[in-house]
């Protein structure tokens, strides 16, 4: 069976939703990193046998945003294209379906990746509003829009975030938020140590971007259409960032018990993210030498109301697929959705009792010590642009396995609507 | 062409269904129709047989898949040497064209591809057109720009179907329509998808559909007054005099006689209009200025041509990727050219600040055509997405050809071309847009000596439609080739010249320029100066045009030809000084001039101190300038610098913006006559010093002409 392997990865910087990305569409931004890794790489486009992107936005003009973005960047027509949406791990999921039909023998290139513009999700008029329209369209006469005109309650015709809309799940009814503070209070993670840890990721950002780590993953984003500003840099890192600072915000999801604040969740942002799969034999025979080889991955299901354990409930798996032992990972990326979330994933990992009932095994996966997790910061810092994330992550956990000269790398996310995934990854010393 | 094409009519009537018969325009080995002696003497033919057939409808169609008739062939109206002569050709195509409009059949023209001038005024004959709705379909009657008017009853049916006030401006300026432009002007009756036109065009001749025309009511009583009415007509008359007059400086006779022509033949009957348009046709085609404009035309064509063999070189089709090294002004310019041309560009600077610039630069134009609604802003963004900025040197592996744009500093260039010559691969054309350092120069210090060659494109890049070729000394033939059918594949004009200092626009604009700063040193003041050549036809005063390159720049040429040249070449000492007080020109604000746009004033504050001379007459001012410029050329002629003396033409023309109706500098001069020419050379020589003296080969210029 071919070995899938990695060949190249960039990212676009990430930026808050609403700055110096507010009008570039995902498209571009996906455009931008795509052409970059085949320029960058040297590889002719022709190449190529497939483009996947995970995206979970769905603008309108480009509902398969992985056909769309690849036209653009100068691939073939001939070659297709595909989007994927599982959510938070579209963009990881994108990889992990290359590697796959790599492994398959159904691909030989594929450029896999994700993107999202936060910024650009439009305001969504509810069905009411849809219907009064209508009503009003069909009538024609006096009496008949006299009537509509009447029936018009301005209350239906509010505009709603689709954003918001998307962040609740409709099973269980909460918000993303909520369902942190439901892992908060199970795990017992206080206000404090929420707070902390978004610190830290703070710092860990700052350190990486004033280090110039980033400029190894990044392409600057030159913006369109007059080209008057550059991006070369994440936008959403803070460098004066203070426990203090932190302490004042208000929790937003349960305002008067809750700990989960703007502060101690990740942002949102605008980005895109890209990698080359490739299997292992046409690498060495085209003259690459691998980033890094896919050695498996894994996504499960949970309860949606949990959905933040995502990534402790899909770590084991993975491991167990890849066939190497927890202790052997030098570097876990794991998407700080919210801080509460990545430290309940902690605890979990180390619980014995966690481990019997929730993951069928005998003893406790392992302590995640947090040295080895998100070394650069993490989506609390960086930010969150849903259907990218999981490539980001890919990016910047391939880049840091090679400023370490090699070794096991992890990258897994908790997925909205109860869902983990997690892909292991090898670079040989 | 074999005999059998010779033998084989241009056109052929072919039955269709429903008693329809079709002209179908099918040109013998060519790919575009043209209309020439063979043309006319077949349509003639042609319509003797429909005349006999009587059929209930004709349909005109073309067999050339992108082309349905170029227009007249431009020998034919080049070889017209009187007006009577002229005036009957003209006669000639109107009667048949009122022979065709006078059949008694529904009669519909099927346009598909260029429909242009001649071809346009064959299908005003017909009681309907109908358009193919696609990119290559373009019409209009561009006569205007050769210097003559449309010959063909086109100054009285354009108008006729489209309304004076949409058709009058489309003679006028020449400006080429896009199908649904024709459509919203009334010039296409109906529009339909390429593969449809000839089935709509024969429904129609056959009577099963019938196209409303429709123009609003509006626009027709606005045409009524402004084309029917004494009010309106003068009112019309005299808006577009006054815009003519400000367009054409008065330097260009036919816009003043479509005028006429338009306004007087709207609502006349036919016979009368068609001997008027045929008398100015004749008086117009045998002007200096449409002898001059035509002989631009079919030169700009020749340029194409190769450069030894003569055989027209196509326009390069398989260049797929390029790179252009430093994204400066020029850097950024190229790659917009390149993008919009179809090809994938790899931008390629030292700094992510330089690669905005650059990227800016080269969204520019297409920015500014969007907000004129010139452009879609998908198209904009399409030719955008087609470069990739970066600033190492990855991305070069695949490309077809390097375009180094980097400053001018022959190390630089040279480390640029070595950095790059071992990656890419080993049949890519290396181009260097170098505006002074010798091809062979920067050849010396790299190892793929014979796929060097230089193209030196013009500021601001998107407008100037000149590209100096440059073969070096170990240039391979097949890379020139390349480098010429690259610029073709621009839209733009190579001219190969040889690898001389300055080349050859530099090389004749320098003296031009020079003389001007010497001219301003000895007091004469600058509005004069700029106002004198401005009148001549110039687009832009010589010390305006400085200030737009910016004096640093045009230093650094003048001490390269200075080297070369020395003491007719020394830059005036005045550029040094403003050089030294910082007024570069239009980037700093100040140079010659001050200010921009009405605000201009000359700038007395760095040149102080000048004795004050009264203004001379422009014609004094002209041959000071412009005399050192013609021995200059006489010079490149004899050095070989150009192959042909129409090449200096062409090159000041299209180059250094010479004014088109006087031909360019050697038509001018030869316009001069050799005698006055060395008589103004003498007196300049005496006046100002020696670098007048008049070449020793200057004969050669005017010889065999």
């Amino acid at each position: 069976m071919p070995t899938p392997v990695i060949l190249g990865a960039v990212r676009t910087p990430m930026v808050r939703a609403d700055d110096a990305f507010r009008k570039i569409p995902a498209k571009e931004l996906a455009r931008r990193v795509i052409r970059e890794l085949l320029d960058g790489s040297g590889i002719a486009p022709t190449e190529v046998d497939e483009v996947i992107l995970g995206n979970a936005g769905t603008p309108a003009d480009a509902p398969n945003i992985g056909r769309v973005a690849a036209l653009m960047a100068g691939v073939p027509e001939s070659i297709p294209g595909l989007t994927v949406h599982r959510n938070c791990a579209s963009g990881l999921e994108a990889i992990e379906l290359a590697a796959d039909k790599v492994a398959a023998g159904s691909a030989r290139l594929v450029v896999a990746g994700g993107t999202e513009s936060m910024s650009r999700i439009p305001m969504q008029l509810p069905p009411e509003a849809n219907h009064w329209f209508m009503r009003w369209a069909k009538a024609r006469k006096l009496p008949a829009r006299l009537a509509a005109l009447r029936a018009l309650k301005p209350r239906e015709m509010m505009p709603r975030s689709a954003i918001v809309e998307g962040l609740t799940d409709p099973v269980c009814g909460l918000n993303m938020g909520r369902t942190a503070e439901n892992l908060a209070r199970e795990f017992g993670i206080s206000r404090e140590e929420q707070d902390r840890f978004a610190l830290e990721s703070h710092r860990r950002a700052c350190a990486a971007r004033e280090s110039g780590r980033f400029g190894d993953e990044i392409a600057p984003v030159y913006v369109p259409p007059d080209y008057e500003r550059v991006v070369t840099e994440d936008i959403g890192p803070r460098e004066n960032q203070t426990m203090e600072a932190l302490a004042k915000l208000r929790p937003v999801f349960e305002r008067r018990d809750g700990t989960v604040t703007a502060g101690n969740s990740c942002q949102i942002t605008d980005g895109a993210a890209a990698v080359l799969v490739a299997s292992e034999e046409w690498a060495i025979s085209h003259g690459f030498r691998p980033l890094a080889r896919v050695r498996g991955h894994a996504t499960v299901g949970l309860s949606p109301a949990r959905m933040g354990l995502g990534p402790a409930m899909s770590i084991p798996v993975a491991l167990d697929r890849a066939g190497v032992s927890f202790s052997e990972i030098a570097v876990f990326e794991i998407n700080e959705a919210f801080a509460a979330q990545v430290l309940a994933c902690g605890i979990a990992l180390a619980s014995d009792h966690f481990a019997r009932e929730e993951l069928g095994r005998s003893s406790s996966v392992g302590e995640l010590d947090p040295e080895r997790v998100n070394p650069n910061g993490g989506a609390i810092a960086l930010g969150h642009p849903i259907g990218a994330t999981g490539s980001r992550l890919v990016v910047t956990l391939l880049a840091e396995l090679v400023r370490r000269g090699g070794g096991l790398g992890v990258a897994t996310l908790c997925v909205g609507g109860g869902q983990g995934s997690a892909l292991v990854l090898e670079r040989n010393a | 062409m074999t005999d059998l094409e010779a033998r084989t009519p241009p056109l052929r009537l072919e039955p269709r269904e429903d008693d329809v018969l079709a002209i179908v325009l099918d040109r013998p080995g060519a790919k575009v129709n043209l209309i020439d002696e063979a043309w006319l003497h077949a349509m003639t033919a042609v319509l003797d047989e429909i005349e006999r057939a009587r059929p209930a409808g004709i349909v005109l169609v073309s067999a050339k898949p992108g082309n349905f008739i170029a227009g007249a062939d431009v020998s034919l109206i080049a070889s017209l040497e009187t007006p009577a002569d002229a005036e009957r050709r003209a006669r000639q195509g109107q009667e048949l064209l009122s022979r065709l409009e006078d059949l008694p059949a529904r009669k519909v023209a099927a346009i598909r591809g260029a429909c242009l001038g001649g071809g346009l005024e064959t299908a005003l004959a017909f009681d309907w057109i109908v358009v193919a709705d696609d990119d290559r379909t373009v019409l209009g009657l561009p006569e205007v720009r050769l210097g003559i008017l449309p010959g063909f009853g086109g100054t009285w049916r354009l108008p006729k179907r489209t309304g004076i006030l949409a058709g009058l401006p489309l003679v006028l300026t020449g400006r080429t329509l896009r199908p649904r432009q024709a459509e919203k002007l009334g010039l296409a009756d109906r529009l339909a998808s390429p593969e449809l036109v000839e089935r709509v065009a024969i429904a129609i001749a056959a009577g099963r559909e019938k196209p409303r025309r429709r123009r609003p009511v509006r626009a027709r009583m606005l045409d009524f007054f402004a084309g029917r009415t004494p009010p309106g007509r003068a009112l019309l008359r005299n808006f577009t005099e006054k815009n003519v007059a400000r367009e054409t400086g008065g330097h260009y006779p036919a816009p003043p006689r479509i005028l006429e022509r338009v306004l007087d033949g709207y609502g006349t009957p036919r016979g009368a209009a068609m001997a008027r348009e045929a008398a100015a046709f004749g008086q117009l085609a045998v002007t200096p200025e449409a002898k001059n404009l035509l002989f631009l035309f079919t030169g700009n064509e020749e340029l194409a041509r190769h450069p030894w063999t003569g055989r027209p070189a196509p326009a390069d089709a398989t260049t797929a990727r390029a790179a252009v090294l430093g994204a400066g002004t020029m850097g950024g310019g190229i790659a917009g050219s390149l993008a919009g041309a179809g090809i994938q560009v790899r931008l390629r600077d030292v700094a992510v600040e330089s690669l905005r610039v650059g990227l800016a630069g080269a969204a520019g134009p297409l920015n500014r055509r969007v907000k004129k609604r010139r452009m879609k802003p998908r198209e904009r963004d399409a030719v955008m997405e087609r470069i990739s900025p970066t600033t190492d040197l990855t991305g070069l592996t695949n490309v077809d050809v390097v375009i180094e744009a980097v400053p001018e500093i022959l190390e630089l260039k040279q480390k640029v071309f070595r950095e790059v010559e071992g990656i890419v691969r080993d049949d890519t054309i290396l181009a260097t847009n170098t505006s002074s350092i010798p091809i062979d120069a920067i050849a010396h210090g790299i190892e793929a000596k014979e796929r060097l060659v230089g193209l030196h494109f013009f500021n601001p890049v998107h407008r100037m439609p000149l590209v100096e070729v440059i073969p070096g000394a170990r240039t391979r033939d097949s890379v020139l080739e390349g480098a010429v059918g690259l610029v073709r594949r621009l839209k733009k004009s190579p001219l190969v010249v040889a690898d001389r200092p300055g080349f050859l626009v530099n090389r004749l604009l320098l003296p031009y320029l020079n003389e001007a700063a010497l001219a301003v040193q000895d007091g004469w003041p600058i509005p004069a100066v700029d106002g004198a050549l401005l009148r001549f036809g110039m687009p832009m005063g010589p010390l305006r045009v400085l200030d737009e390159v910016g004096l640093d720049v045009a230093a650094k040429v003048s001490h390269v030809l200075e080297d070369a040249f020395g003491e007719r070449a020394r830059p005036a000492p005045l550029m040094q000084r403003l050089l030294e007080a910082g007024a570069l020109g239009t980037k700093t604000g100040r140079g010659f001039w001050i200010g921009s746009g009405r605000e201009r004033t000359a700038n007395t504050k760095d040149l102080g101190g000048l004795p004050a001379a009264p203004a001379p007459p422009d014609e004094e001012i002209v041959e000071r300038l412009l005399s050192g410029m013609i021995n200059e050329a006489a010079r490149c002629l004899a050095e070989g610098v150009v192959r042909e003396r129409d090449h200096l033409d062409l090159g000041t023309v299209l180059g250094a913006g010479f004014p088109p109706f006087r031909g360019g500098l050697a038509r001018w001069a030869l316009s001069l006559g050799e005698d006055e020419v060395r008589r103004r050379l003498e007196t300049l020589a005496a006046r100002y010093g020696e670098r007048f003296a008049p070449f020793e080969g200057l004969g050669e210029l005017f010889r065999n002409f």
